[in-house]
């Protein structure tokens, strides 16, 4: 697993390995990084990090519409009895349900590095 | 709790009188801070009698949650850095992951599942707590345990009346309605009344009795004040966990929001998505530091 200067981390990369500054666990293996992240791992001095795959962002093949359609029944289940006409759980809806396509992106790109 | 409510409860609990007990450790540490007089070093000196709480402790407070700039060392390093009342509530949070033994298989409930559900909940009243600001809640360390022992009835349930309890999973499960329903028709009261019960037992403080015995029904408790606030915040956490579906606790459903409790905390829509984000990294973490086999 390639290990990149933080300069070179981008958004959308897989943490291959913790990052620990001083002893304390800050980024769990198998974390995606966002701009947030990034930007606190810069305050708190971290230097480097090992990632999964090459170093490139990882691009996800495009799911086919009947996986979305299982992760869309998925979520109007977990959803059957919050209020539907409620724009922050329409939000929260919404969030969930790219929280699970990325799962499911995250563990289609884990089994095809594993093959 | 009416009188008739708690001999209901009292008669459905069997063995009420072998409930768990919070270790000696946390009444100790609520007289010492009671002392005006008490110091930080004495504080953090009793604290260390405890060696694997002490463990938890500093394994709480260290992780990526917390962002301190620098790791804490030690009990009485995190009560000068955290505060006094601070850590008394991380104290209790530390404390009751270990207190409720696992009966035995239960349908489709562990504990492990369970605990993951509660530390979400837990990690994500605490991030959802900063974002409402120190004018409205002053101690995010609070929001964190109430999160965490938020859905205490339930184990309560599992321990003490385990047969009902898989009946209101079954029930759960196979007529798809929300668990709360689901003990409703089974019992007649839900976790939420079991938690007080103990709660009050234990002499937990106000904010912990309410946030335990409203937080799926925030519009029986339409008052207002920090506690509301407390309560709205663990309300809004519990239906995000659920959401990112981390962890669980037999409910598969998402609880609706109160809009009075979205309204309570004075946040707006596009903070949800960082809030959720922040949740499911901070609640791994979490998850891997205390529940794993060596934690």
């Amino acid at each position: 697993m390639p290990v990149l200067k933080l300069e070179k981390v981008k958004a959308g990369m897989i943490v291959a390995k913790a990052v620990v500054i001083e002893e304390r666990v800050v980024l769990a293996k198998g974390a995606e990084i966002n701009e947030k992240i990034l930007s606190r791992l810069k305050t708190w001095g971290c230097k480097e990090i090992e990632i999964i795959g090459d170093n490139k962002v990882k691009k996800t093949e495009p799911l086919s519409s009947k996986v979305q359609e299982d992760i869309n029944n998925l979520i109007d289940f977990r959803f059957k009895f919050s209020n539907p006409q409620n724009k922050i759980m329409a939000e929260i809806k919404r969030i969930a349900f790219e929280k699970e396509l990325n799962n499911l992106n995250q563990a289609n790109t884990e089994a095809e590095k594993e093959d | 709790m009416d009188a008739f409510q708690r001999k209901k409860i009292e008669s459905v609990i069997q063995d009420i009188h072998h409930l768990p007990t919070l270790p000696v450790i946390y009444s100790r540490l609520k007289k010492l801070l009671a002392d005006p007089r008490s110091t930080a070093k004495e504080i953090g000196a009793m604290l260390e009698e405890d060696q694997a709480l002490t463990t938890r402790i500093l394994k709480i407070v260290n992780s990526a949650l917390f962002s301190f700039p620098k790791r804490i060392s030690s009990v009485p390093h995190a009560v000068v850095i955290l505060g006094i009342k601070e850590i008394k509530h991380i104290t209790l949070a530390a404390s009751v992951v270990d207190l409720f033994p696992e009966v035995g298989s239960t349908y489709n409930f562990n504990h492990k599942a369970f605990w993951e559900h509660s530390l979400a909940v837990a990690a994500c009243s605490r991030i959802i707590a900063k974002k409402v600001g120190i004018m409205k809640v002053k101690d995010p360390e609070e929001a964190f345990t109430a999160g965490l022992i938020h859905d205490i009835g339930k184990l309560i349930s599992d321990q003490f009346m385990h047969d009902t309890f898989i009946k209101v999973l079954k029930t759960t499960a196979e007529e798809q309605i929300p668990y709360i329903q689901a003990e409703e028709k089974n019992i007649g009261f839900t976790h939420q009344d079991i938690g007080r019960f103990l709660a009050e037992k234990w002499n937990l403080p106000l904010p912990f009795i309410e946030i335990i015995s409203y937080h799926n029904t925030p519009i029986l408790k339409n008052i207002d004040g920090t506690i509301f606030v407390l309560l709205a915040i663990v309300h809004l956490a519990n239906i995000l966990a659920k959401a990112l579906n981390i962890g669980f606790s037999g409910d598969p459903f998402v609880t609706p929001l109160d809009e009075l409790c979205w309204k309570a905390l004075g946040i707006n829509e596009n903070q949800i998505q960082l809030i959720m984000d922040e949740t499911k990294e901070n609640s791994q973490e979490l998850i891997e530091l205390l529940l794993t086999a060596n934690a």
